[in-house]
């Protein structure tokens, strides 16, 4: 099975959804975001990237019951795919292959 | 309480519990999927609850609005993709709605009038006033202006006479101009107030304005009429307006002289006042010579050059055509003769230039209407015939400049 290119917010989104596990959620997946990027994603933003994950098979997604703090709607949790799984797999592989040979710290080259 | 296995239950649920609420309704008519906007309003509302304790209602609100507006574009995309045929047509109708609307609103915005700023000179304003050429009753054309230049429909502008030649002005601005002279008359609308110099120069009649002659190519200029004021003297300050009948061939610039644009003829009226009068225009080609005119060169003009002695000789096209020669020095005496009764050379009368013509050829002398200026009526029975220009009189200058025009009229 080929896996699935991801792009940079793609990549970030399953990434946060993988550390949140169960509490994989719109609101809790931004903020965690917001947490290590330092990039304030609107919620339609963030909501169309996990919609495109899912329809790519790396994430599912199921609802919670209607919640008050919600106006009664309900929460929906997303998971990890065994497709998602692999994709950032081979995200953190390719990420080492172009990092490999680069030391560190990065210096100028003096010419 | 376990998450539940499938989200469309509760997609109805949460559509069916938000009924009310007027995001939803609006969100979900533009055609967005419904579990796209369950999950977008309800994570703006738990975030907005967070919000709502730590910041205040104010801030909350404030993020909210911000935090929706920041989504629309991905509610647009979401119902473009997500949505049916008629849900997309419904969205397109919103957004062009929208657009036309802003469209709208932004015009008339950057259009919207201000008050009462300037009181300006209407049409017929001469630099330092207004030219009144009517004999009769004439309403002052005074514009009212906004800060911004936009005109305003103001009808309540009020007109006194202040000094001058003493002429009835009413309050209205109705102004007769029974007399020659310069009149000051003051336009007040509310606290706005300002004094206008009205040149009365009322027209009784309109001379002859004639034909006037262009050239392909030289600057505009100014048609010359003749009008005469009730006093019988010759009217100085003329505010015209123009009618150009054919203005392919002739146009009248911003200051109103009449710019040639192609060879053609065309009639003006010349409108002064209440009175108008017609001119006739001629608008030239330019040529070097006669030689190799096409059928269709119908209005061509030549420069002339000539010393004492010398003369020129060009081919006469076959048909019926006016000929004019134009002197452009006043310095040369006025043309007398023209010559060529039926076939062959025959100058008969003597003058500083003499046309002749030789060959199949019939011309007639034209009324002289100008001094220099020498005018004949041509008829060609054949290719053939020949034009000459001789300038050999005593008396004048060395040489003469001018130009040959010639005409050609239409064959029936």
């Amino acid at each position: 099975m080929p896996i699935a290119t991801l792009g940079a917010l793609e990549l970030t989104t399953l990434l946060a959804v993988a550390r949140l596990k169960d509490k994989a959620y719109g609101l809790a997946i931004r903020r965690d975001l917001a947490a290590r990027t330092g990039r304030d994603y609107s919620v339609g933003a963030l909501y169309t990237t996990l919609q495109r994950l899912e329809d790519k098979g790396l994430l599912t997604s199921r609802h919670s019951e209607p919640l008050p703090v919600r106006g009664g709607r309900s929460r929906r949790h997303f998971t990890l795919t065994g497709a998602g799984a692999r994709a950032l797999r081979e995200a953190e592989r390719h990420a080492t292959s172009i990092w490999a040979g680069i030391g560190k710290p990065l210096r100028p080259r003096l010419e | 309480m376990p998450p539940l296995p499938s989200r469309q239950p509760e997609i109805a649920t949460a559509a069916k519990t938000n009924s009310a609420l007027v995001t939803d309704r609006a969100l979900l008519a533009l055609g967005s999927d419904p579990a796209f906007i369950a999950d977008l309003l309800g994570d703006l509302s738990e975030e907005y609850a967070d919000r709502a304790t730590r910041d205040g209602i104010c801030a909350a609100r404030l993020w909210y609005v911000s935090e929706l507006v920041r989504s629309s574009p991905h509610l647009v995309w979401n119902a473009i993709r997500q949505g049916t045929p008629s849900a997309r047509a419904r969205l397109a109708a919103y957004i062009l709605a929208v657009g036309v609307s802003l469209s709208v609103l932004t015009i008339a915005w950057l259009t919207r009038n201000g008050p009462p700023a300037r009181l300006v000179a209407g049409a017929g304003n001469d630099s330092d006033g207004i030219v009144v050429n009517n004999l009769g009753p004439v309403p002052l054309s005074m514009r009212v202006l906004d800060a911004a230049g936009h005109r305003l429909k103001q009808t309540d502008v009020r007109y006194q006479w202040v000094s001058g030649v003493p002429i009835p002005v009413s309050t209205r601005g109705m102004i007769e101009c029974t007399r020659r002279g310069d009149v000051i008359v003051r336009g007040s609308l509310a606290a706005l107030t300002r004094d206008f110099v009205i040149h009365c120069q009322p027209v009784r009649k309109i001379g002859d304005a004639g034909w006037g002659n262009f050239v392909v190519g030289d600057p505009a200029r100014t048609l010359t009429v003749d009008a005469t004021g009730l006093d019988g003297k010759p009217v100085t300050r003329i505010a015209a307006k123009l009618r150009v009948f054919d203005s392919t061939v002739a146009t009248p610039d911003a200051s109103g002289r009449l710019r040639p644009l192609r060879p053609g003829y065309t009639s003006i009226d010349v409108e002064i006042g209440d009175r108008v009068a017609r001119a006739e225009v001629l608008v030239f080609e330019p040529v070097r010579t006669f030689e190799g005119l096409r059928p269709d060169q119908r209005l061509v003009v030549a420069p002339v050059r000539l010393t004492r002695g010398a003369s020129i000789r060009w081919p006469a096209p076959a048909g019926v055509f006016f000929l004019t020669f134009s002197a452009d020095s006043s310095e040369v005496p006025p043309t007398r003769g023209f010559v060529g009764l039926g076939s062959g050379s025959s100058p008969t009368v003597q003058s500083p230039v003499n046309m002749s013509v030789a060959g199949l050829i019939t011309c007639t002398r034209w009324p002289e209407l100008h001094p220099g200026l020498l005018s004949a009526y041509c008829i060609a029975r054949a290719p053939g015939a020949t034009l000459i220009l001789t300038y050999s009189g005593p008396g004048g200058p060395n040489e003469i400049v001018g130009s040959l025009a010639l005409e050609r009229q239409e064959q029936h």
